[in-house]
């Protein structure tokens, strides 16, 4: 990390139980560095130890998501070199994919290379109405990394993935909504308060199970009896929650639940 | 006629190479002739560094009309023998790292259905009807038609597809997800040419690497991270990131080498 | 007082057999006696080589409220686990089986209910049936399969979004997402589902079977796919059923399947 660059590239702030994430380098339209990287994985691993953050956000500064990866610092490398630049990433993949707290994304402008690959990470995501997202890195003679190949496919069908990720084809929002890339699209400049909206609502939800159901999906795709382990283990350890009971209680007493996150 | 010969031509047009099954008789049924000439033509489209991208297609209107059903009770090729035969030739083109656009027009059928979804972009003429007609005569699909199919068209509708056996007309299959693209009647070859070319363009090993990570799907992220990984690494070191580079900068079209 | 009339209706339609789960009172929830019946049914159907198709549907024009929720104030982690281990078997059996499963499914499927349907081949619904992974409501995660069934018919966002914030998704909606296959007008569901269990019931038993199989295997990739193909491809080509097939074809007549 330099020692002139002090800068702050990804900002928390808190609203409420929901953590916001800000990718900050706007000069460079977020694109993804080793620094934002580090700060990236760093603040997640403070909000999973952090029992008053419930879900999380992320989000870019300047009105843009992430352009990517920085094709500046990709001059010459040696395949193993650029294997470890690969593996530095895993971090950011792992942290994010294995993380226990549900994550919203919140994409204006644009999704484009690695930053399409930050925003598939989450688990939802809202698209302002002309965002843009592109696998670009085929673009410049690089294949898709940070964990696409496993997000993508999850989301949208093989035809259309493979256009994205061998062609890199731009896809709008409108489309983005309807192929399944995305989960909703708002007004230009709203999909922040989209996202907290929905972050708030996992928030809300019972924390506890969706740790494990988070944990479960991690390792999709798995196998009918792979799924039932989890199903039955993690429902055993679920069972004697306070929040099982306070749910149980909520359900007879017809009200809304109070989860306490034990 | 009399110089007709059943079984599959190959043309080359610059970095395009089109692979077409041509058996008028058997409407391209995955015949011994068929399947004998596509190993050889495709071991050659394998082969030249030239070729970047392959359209695979039918003559006389026809996609293909799939396992040579007339075959089945004669000892000339049998099952045994033809279907490692044919998911060998399957594997290799699914394995070539050469992106394949199939141009369907007429219809696609049984083993033919298999072939056409083996492409990565599948381009269709809006009368042409589909079906996995394999259950019709006791038999499951095959030639990988269960995993591709699924990956297009998701579980429920695989299942339905391909236990049914029911005819698909184009439209639908587009909007399921089996077809990518529609064009009017006899258009399919035109419009998968222009799609090859697309293809053509890109990073021949970026193309490459990418079409085998999706040749595996679906896969962990265990799986997917350390493909990713080992893949990218050699494609960082290339000289085509280079060239792509300096094009990004310069604002113009790259000119990809495969190096 | 115990209820007289059985808590799974059993109806057969030809070869399409109908099972209902009937627990109206409690809006079909699966509560041990209904289990202790709707099990036994279903293995029995499986079974027997003259079902070649299975409906499922509820009574009373809901399919399921899930589990039996005045049995979870009495759990232990270890009973809790047993609970829903005891679920492997019903699931093995609608999936895994050779018989290929319609659900019909009219009002509410939530929780458990929600994992019977998705554990179906082909689901009918109505536009106005409501599925809803309830299971979070009440501090617990989803069961019944779901974590299986549901991301391989919707996208992971939209199964996270119902299986984490236990939203309702309706018919229209489900047939949108491929969450369902079938859409019917309200009460109509089951009428749909005959149906279509009566196309699935005519096909070559055998076949369906091997290729219901292959798809239980998910997930699976292209070699994978290749090596189910060897080995059931031989065994399909040798039956009765397959030269019945081919001599049907050829003589363009409707052919009549042993299931041998």
């Amino acid at each position: 990390m330099s020692e002139t660059d002090a800068v702050s590239r990804v900002d928390r702030t808190q609203e409420g139980a929901v953590a916001v994430l800000t990718v900050n380098n706007v000069k460079r339209r977020n694109a993804f560095s080793p620094e934002i990287r580090a700060e990236l994985v760093a603040h997640l691993n403070d909000i999973e130890a952090d029992d008053a953050t419930r879900a999380i956000v992320i989000t870019g500064a300047g009105g843009t998501f992430s352009a990517g990866g920085d094709l500046s610092t990709m001059q010459d490398m040696t395949a193993f070199e650029g294997r470890n630049r690969i593996r530095a990433g895993r971090q950011t993949v792992e942290t994010m994919a294995r993380g226990e707290k549900p994550i919203v994304a919140a994409v204006e402008g644009f999704a484009f290379g690695a930053g399409l690959s930050l925003a598939l990470l989450a688990d939802w995501i809202v698209a302002a109405d002309d965002a843009k997202f592109c696998a670009s890195f085929g673009k410049v003679g690089l294949m898709g990394d940070m964990g696409l190949f496993w997000t993508l496919p999850q989301r949208v069908k093989a035809g259309k993935a493979k256009r994205m990720l061998m062609l890199a084809d731009v896809v709008a929002a409108d489309e983005a909504l309807e192929i399944g890339l995305v989960e909703a699209v708002a007004p230009k400049s709203q999909a922040l308060s989209a996202a907290l909206q929905k972050a708030q609502a996992f928030a809300e939800a019972a924390p506890l199970p969706n740790r494990l159901t988070r944990e479960a999906l991690a390792h999709f795709p798995a196998g009918l009896d792979d799924m039932l382990a989890y199903e039955s283990q993690g429902q055993g350890i679920l069972f004697t929650s306070a929040d099982t009971t306070e749910g149980l209680n909520a359900f007879f007493e017809k009200r809304k639940p109070v989860f306490q996150g034990n | 006629m009399s110089d007709y010969n059943p079984g599959a031509t190959l043309e080359k047009d610059g970095a395009i190479a089109i692979l077409t099954m041509d058996d008028v008789k058997k409407r391209n049924a995955l015949s011994q002739a068929v399947v004998s000439d596509m190993e050889r033509h495709v071991a050659d489209i394998m082969a030249d560094d030239a070729i970047r991208a392959v359209v695979l297609t039918g003559a006389n209107g026809t996609f293909c009309a799939g396992g040579d059903i007339s075959g089945f009770d004669d000892m000339d090729m049998p099952l045994r023998r033809r279907m490692p035969r044919l998911q060998g030739l399957a594997a290799k083109i699914a394995h070539s790292e050469k992106p394949v656009v199939s141009a369907i027009e007429g219809g696609a059928f049984g083993g033919g259905l298999s072939v056409a979804l083996l492409a990565d972009q599948v381009i269709s003429a809006d009368n042409a009807r589909f079906c996995a007609s394999f259950a019709k005569i006791g038999l499951m699909p095959d030639v990988g038609l269960l995993a591709t199919l699924t990956a297009r068209v998701g579980i429920g509708r695989a299942k339905e597809i391909c236990m049914l056996a029911e005819d698909v007309a184009a439209s639908d299959a587009l909007a399921d997800g089996m077809v990518d693209e529609l064009t009017a009647p006899g258009q399919a070859l035109t419009r998968a040419k222009e799609v090859a070319a697309e293809f053509a363009a890109m990073g021949p090993l970026a193309v490459g690497y990418t079409k085998a990570m999706t040749m595996r799907w679906p896969m962990t992220l265990v799986q997917e991270l350390a493909w990713e990984g080992q893949l990218q690494g050699v494609l960082f070191s290339t000289d085509d990131l280079q060239e792509g580079r300096a094009a990004f900068f310069e604002k113009r079209k790259p000119a990809f080498k495969g190096k | 007082m115990s209820d007289a009339a059985p808590k799974t209706l059993v109806e057969d339609h030809g070869s399409v057999r109908i099972l209902t789960i009937n627990n109206v009172k409690q809006r079909n929830a699966l509560t041990m006696d209904v289990k202790a019946v709707f099990g036994p049914a279903l293995a029995e159907a499986e079974r027997d080589p003259n079902v070649r198709a299975i409906v499922i549907t509820g009574a009373g024009g809901t399919f399921s409220a899930g589990g039996d929720v005045t049995l979870f104030g009495d759990m232990t982690p270890a009973k809790g686990r047993h609970v829903v281990y005891r679920q492997r078997e019903f699931l093995h059996t609608m999936i895994r089986g050779e018989t290929p499963i319609i659900a019909a499914v009219e009002g509410f499927a939530y929780g458990a209910g929600f994992g019977v349907a998705m554990a179906a081949d082909h689901i009918v619904a109505a536009e106005d049936a409501k599925f809803c992974a309830a299971f979070n409501k009440i501090g617990l995660m989803p069961d019944g399969g779901l974590l299986y069934t549901l991301p391989q018919r919707v996208g992971m966002g939209r199964a996270k979004e119902m299986l984490m914030l236990a939203s309702v998704t309706d018919g229209v909606e489900a047939k949108r997402l491929g969450m369902v296959d079938v859409l019917a007008p309200s009460g109509s569901a089951l009428d749909a589902a005959l149906a279509k269990a009566e196309k699935f019931a005519a096909a070559a038993p055998l076949a369906i079977g091997a290729i219901k199989g292959a798809f239980a295997r998910w997930p699976f990739d292209l070699e994978s796919v290749f090596a189910m193909e060897i080995d059931a491809q031989q065994a399909l080509m040798g039956t009765a059923d397959a030269t019945e097939a081919r001599r049907a074809f050829f003589a363009k007549q409707k052919p009549v399947f042993k299931g041998a």
